[in-house]
Formats: C-alpha cells, structure tokens, sequence
C-alpha cells in the first residue's frame, strides 16, 4: 500500500473513533449504537496499518483488487446498518404511538376532573 | 336502545378533518342509538373537527400528533377498555355510515352468537339498497375478499368496510399491536380469525362517501395491495394470539 494512502487511511479511521466516543462521552450517543461504529473504526485502522489480512481475503474469495474486496464489505455494512435504522425507527414509531395514545387518553382524564378554565394552569 | 345499563355500548368515530360531516354523524348516531356514548377520536385535525364534534355532544379524545386512521380506531378501543364498555361499534366520521344500522351490528353481539361484526355493503340488504362500488377498487376489493374468505373458512364480502361492531373479547384483542397501525382490512379479519374470535358479515347502510374520497384514494392501490398481502402473509407466519390477549374480562 502506498505510504500517502496508509497516512490518509489511519487518519481517517482514528478521526472516527475519535469522534464516536466523544458523541458518547457527551452522551449525543448512546453505547449500543457506537459499538458498530468503534468496530468500523478498528478494522479499518487495522487494515491501513497491516493489510496482510485484507490481501488474504482477497485471495480466499478470488478478487482481483483488494480494494474491491473494501468497497464490497462497506457496501454490505451500510446495508445492514439501514436495515437496522429501519427496524429501530419502526420501533420507536410504533412507542411513539402507544405513548400518543396514552397521553390523548390522560389529557381526557384530567379535563374530565378539572373545570374547563382551570386546563392549562400550573 | 334505551340506556339499560347491559345495553350501554360506546360509538367510536375517527376523524381526522372531518370538520363539515363529523357533527352530523354525531348528532345522527345519538338520533338512532340514545343509549350509547358517542366518542370522537381526532387525530390531529387541523379543521374544527374536535370544536364540531363537542358542539354536537361527543366526547373527543385529541391525538397530539397525526397516527392514522387504525391508531385512531384503537384509541377508542382503549378507551372502551379502561371504562369498561362489553361493545363497540365504529363509524367512519365522514357520514358514510348510516348509523340506522348500528342496531343491526350490535345483533349478533347482544345474542352471543359473534365477537367481531362486520357491516358489509356487499349483501343486500333488507331496505333493497345496494352500494354501487367503484369499479377501479372491484377488483382489488374480490381479490382480498377470496383471500379472506379462503383464510377465515368464512364468506367474507367486504374487507375494507370501517363499519364493525364488536364485544370486549374483541376490543381486548385490538388494543394489543396485533391491531394494524394502517389499514386494518383484511389482515385484521385474518389476525381475529386465528385468535377464534367468532365473525360475521350483516348487510349494512352505506352512503357514497360525501366528499368523494377514499382512504384508499390518497395512497397508491399498489401499495396498498403491496402492505395487505405482506400482512396477511406474515400474519400466517406468527404464532397465534395468546389466550389471554382475547379472553373475556374477570373470567
């Protein structure tokens, strides 16, 4: 691999651990989610670093370039990450739901026991 | 009808800017069946509906964000829960239900022979009235009533029809997530079917929808064909619902 490349390549990946657990340690980021990302950034860094394991790859699955082989398996991982973007939204759209209904059904309560003027006061 | 308190049952209406039809309906429904609550779910109306349906006497339940019209339906349904009403019908908030009918829903329920009631357009009715579908709906409305005749071991005319009575065991039922957040159609009738509820069909009041749209029309039908076969598919594929999702209160 090319030193200028290797150079790019580290850079990148410390810059996303970098980032990822400063999004946790100001909590924008919860710990489940970083764990994906924390092992994105280690592959990838041991990859710019020694890419002895990525040229074996290559050769066990008959690739032409290794670099193929790099695009390929990022390919698969944004797939699998929005496919479990999707799953969670669809989650937490079906918790938002629940917790509408909830909170339209309360607010009938409360105005059910409180006079009409009264709704809205502390 | 007259309010005997084992007659007392709840009138559910989702409405979502309904705010020209919804006070009617109320007033018609409380004209037809004096005996029972009427209850207006708006879901995020951004037209009067909730001002229009207090002003004609409902109670109204607010969504504070737009769910749609299955979410709105099972509002109600936890509502009839929590309060404790053994029957519920619903009625589309845009007067496209006669609520002449609503006595005839509540038929088979009061006599024990059925859960889940399905008022359909498609089975002539006493009155000799018949509901003139729209020809570019037909074919989707045969294919899912054959899918849901096949699958309920039953006749079933009229999947999409919002117009349904049903008991507590059923309310219980639909207010689990096994109740669809979209169209509840015929996945729905699959999903009580499996869950033994015990349906039928009786011949219902339709009027052609005033405003001339559908629920359906705003969406692609593919889609909609697209969503019922995957739920209906899926539906096949879970474990059926558990018995304590459908018993019957306290027994």
């Amino acid at each position: 691999m090319d030193p200028r490349l290797r150079f790019v390549s580290i850079g990148i990946a410390a810059s996303l651990a970098i980032f990822v657990l400063n999004a946790v340690r100001s909590r924008r980021l919860r710990e489940e989610y970083s764990f994906l990302w924390l092992l994105i950034a280690g592959a990838l860094l041991v990859i710019s670093a020694w890419d002895a394991p990525l040229l074996a790859i290559t050769r066990l699955l008959g690739g032409v370039l290794p670099v193929n082989i790099l695009f390929f398996a990022g390919l698969v991982f944004l797939v699998v990450v929005s496919l479990f973007y999707s799953i969670r939204i669809s989650e937490l759209n079906n918790q938002v739901k629940e917790l509408a209904q909830e909170l339209a059904l309360l607010k009938l309560r409360v105005e059910e026991t409180r006079p009409a003027g009264e709704i809205g006061r502390p | 009808m007259a309010g005997r308190p084992e007659e007392s049952g709840l009138v559910v209406i989702p409405a979502w800017n309904e705010a020209e039809s919804v006070g009617d309906v109320v007033a018609e429904v409380r004209r037809h069946a004096p005996g029972l609550d009427v209850l207006v779910v708006d879901d995020c109306s951004r037209d009067g509906t909730r001002a229009a349906a207090l002003g004609a006497g409902a109670h109204v339940v607010t969504h504070p964000i737009n769910l749609g019209d299955g979410a709105a339906r099972q509002t109600g349904f936890k509502y009839a829960r929590a309060r404790g009403y053994r029957r519920v019908v619903t009625v589309d908030g845009d007067g496209q239900h006669d609520p002449a009918s609503i006595a005839d829903l509540f038929g088979p329920i009061d006599r024990g022979e059925a859960d889940f009631v399905i008022g359909t357009r498609f089975r002539p009715h006493r009155d000799g009235v018949r509901y003139p579908a729209p020809l570019d709906r037909r074919l989707g409305m045969v294919l899912f009533s054959a899918v849901a005749t096949l699958l309920t071991g039953q006749r079933i005319t009229d999947t999409t029809s919002g117009y349904r009575a049903m008991n507590d065991r059923a309310v219980r039922l639909f207010c689990t997530n096994w109740y669809p957040q979209t169209f509840p159609d015929a996945d729905l009738l699959v999903t009580a079917h499996r869950a033994g509820l015990r349906m039928v069909e009786v011949p219902a009041l339709f009027r052609e929808d005033p405003s001339g749209r559908s629920i359906h029309s705003g969406i692609t039908p593919v889609y909609y064909v697209f969503k019922m076969c995957l739920s209906i598919f899926v539906t096949l594929l879970r474990r059926r619902p558990r018995p304590e999702e459908v018993e019957r209160h306290g027994s």
